[in-house]
Parts: structure tokens; sequence; C-alpha cells
């Protein structure tokens, strides 16, 4: 029987109608076969080079990568000491960077926040797919809080 | 053996366990770069793409989210990338004459008659109407079943937002399809 046009069709509803006719249409391709074969090729190139490294190379690269990180740490001690040497007072915090800190701090709870409210609403959607009326109060209530 | 291994065998140097991946998803991801590039050739170059940069990036992956998620993002990325570079950022107008329909088995669903040639045009045409950002979530949904909350990560927006654009994007494919749409249901 024919599904006549239903003003109160749930997102659920409408979703699994629309679902079945893209499946159904021959609209599902893969890549070339040259494509696909380039793909696997640089894999297994990749691969190659990424396994681990023979033993001979590995003291030399061991050495040639502490000479750089040296050479940084000393250049960034010489500039320590030459800060403390023309600025020896401890540094007082402006106002200002006290309010950023706190700024930043409310910044990140409310991330962590919405991290927590994410996980609830996704565990919700989990369950609503197959809970209609569920989820469109939750589509409801995802608009209140993102109003708020 | 699970995603997650398989990564980790690649980055001790077993390529095969990447090919694996690489064959596991290679018809979703294809189908979701080709309907939101719209022509074969490029969408072979994005996948080519997609999967360089993957394997540039498989080193630093964390195991804590699905490995389709984490694709499907790069994919994503090189997308709007792509279409930054060529400034042209949305393919409504060539798409539908570029995109051929499969004459091959090679595919999840029966090429067997006109009615579903013509069905495959009717709704092709129809999404590929749909604003980028609405396509790209009904095409998650339809092609690597994402949930709301994979898409929204994927689209970096809310969850609220994400089910805004299905909802539209369901509505206007509904309006569009008319009399296919009720035939069908």
């Amino acid at each position: 029987m024919k599904k006549q046009h239903d003003p109160q069709q749930t997102l659920a509803d409408l979703e699994e109608d629309i679902r079945q006719i893209w499946q159904a249409a021959p609209t599902h391709q893969g890549p070339s076969a040259d494509t696909l074969a380039r793909v696997h090729q640089l894999i297994r190139q990749a691969a190659q080079s990424a396994g681990p490294p023979s033993t001979q190379q590995r003291p030399r690269m061991l050495i040639l990568g502490w000479r750089p990180v040296l050479a940084a740490a000393a250049v960034l001690l010489l500039l320590l000491g030459i800060a403390r040497f023309w600025n020896p007072a401890p540094r007082q915090i402006p106002p200002q960077r006290e309010l950023a800190n706190f700024e930043q701090e409310i910044i990140k709870e409310l991330d962590d926040l919405e991290i927590i409210i994410w996980d609830a609403l996704a565990e919700l959607e989990h369950d609503a797919r197959t809970n209609d009326s569920l989820l469109q109060a939750l589509a409801m209530q995802i608009v209140t809080w993102e109003d708020f | 053996m699970d995603e997650d291994s398989k990564i980790r065998q690649f980055v001790a140097g077993n390529a095969d366990a990447l090919c694996e991946l690489v064959d596991a998803h290679r018809a979703s991801l294809f189908s979701f770069i080709l309907h939101m590039t719209g022509g074969r050739d490029d969408a072979d170059e994005i996948f080519q793409e997609v999967w360089i940069k993957a394997l540039q990036a498989l080193p630093r992956y964390e195991h804590r989210q699905r490995f389709a998620s984490w694709l499907f993002k790069i994919a994503h990325r090189t997308i709007i990338d792509r279409s930054r570079r060529k400034k042209n950022v949305s393919s409504f107008d060539h798409g539908i004459e570029n995109l051929d329909l499969p004459h091959t088995a090679d595919h999840r669903t029966p090429f067997s008659s006109l009615a579903n040639h013509e069905l495959g045009h009717t709704i092709l045409a129809a999404v590929n109407r749909l604003p980028d950002a609405q396509k790209e979530v009904f095409l998650l949904r339809m092609e690597a079943d994402f949930s709301f909350k994979e898409i929204a990560r994927i689209q970096k927006t809310s969850i609220n937002t994400a089910l805004a654009r299905m909802a539209y994007a369901l509505e206007k494919l509904r309006d569009q399809l008319g009399n296919t749409y009720r035939e069908m249901t």
C-alpha cells in the first residue's frame, strides 16, 4: 500500500524511506582498478620504509639526532641566564593576565561540559533511533540547549 | 583481526594489514568522495590523496576513535582543501553530467532495470541539489552509517546542527523526489 505524505512524519521514518530509495538506486561505485593498485603500491612502499631500522643505521641516527638538541638546550640556557641578569626581580602578574587566565579556565570548563553533554546526547540519539518520538523530543532539547 | 590491530601491524611494517583496510572502506569512501565532488577523475585523485594523507598520519593515529571516522575526517578536509584550491566550492552544476552510473556488478545494489537507472539519476540529481553541508551529512549517514556524533566531529559542528542538516536534507529530497518517493514507500 502506498504511503500518503504525512506532515507529522518523523525524521527517523523519513530517513529510513529515503535510505531505501538510495540503496535501491545504482549510485554506488568503487575507485578504478588503477587507483586501487596505486594505493596498494603506496602502502607497500610506506610499510617498507616504516619498518624497524637496521642495527647499523640506528647508532648513527641517534648521534645525529642529539646534536641539535644539545645545541638548542645550550642556547636556551644562555638566553635564560641573560634574561635573569637583566630582569632579576620576580615578575608580577598583571590583573589583566589573571583575568585572561580565569577566562581560559572558564572556557576549558565549558569545553569539558560540552563534551559530557555531547556524549550523553550521542547515547540518547543511539537509543532514539528506534524511537521516533524520543528523537524529536531530543532534537527539541538540543535546540533549547544551543539557544542557552 | 580488528581494525586497531591491523593499524598496529601496518605501523610495524605489515603492508597487507592496511591493504585489507583499504578494501574494507573503498566502496563507502569512494562513493562519499564521488558524490561530494561529482566527477570520477577527481574522485579517483582524491581517494588516492586521502590514503596518502592517512599513511602520513597513521603513526599519530589515536586508537580511541573509529578508524572510519578518522578516515572520513581526512576525506572531508581533503575535499574542502581541493575545492578551495580550484575555487569551485560547489560541484552542483557539473555533478550529474559527469557522473556515470555503474554498468557492472561491482557495486552493492544490482543494476538490473531501466527503472533503477532512472531512479539513480533522479535521486542523484536531488542529492546534488542539496547545499554542500547537508549533502555531506546525508552521504555520511547513507554511505558510512555514521552516528550524528561522529558526523558532528567530522564537520566540527554540534550534534544539533548535524541533526538539523539531515532533517533539511531529507525534507528537500522527499519534496524533490515527488512521485518516486510516494511510489517507492
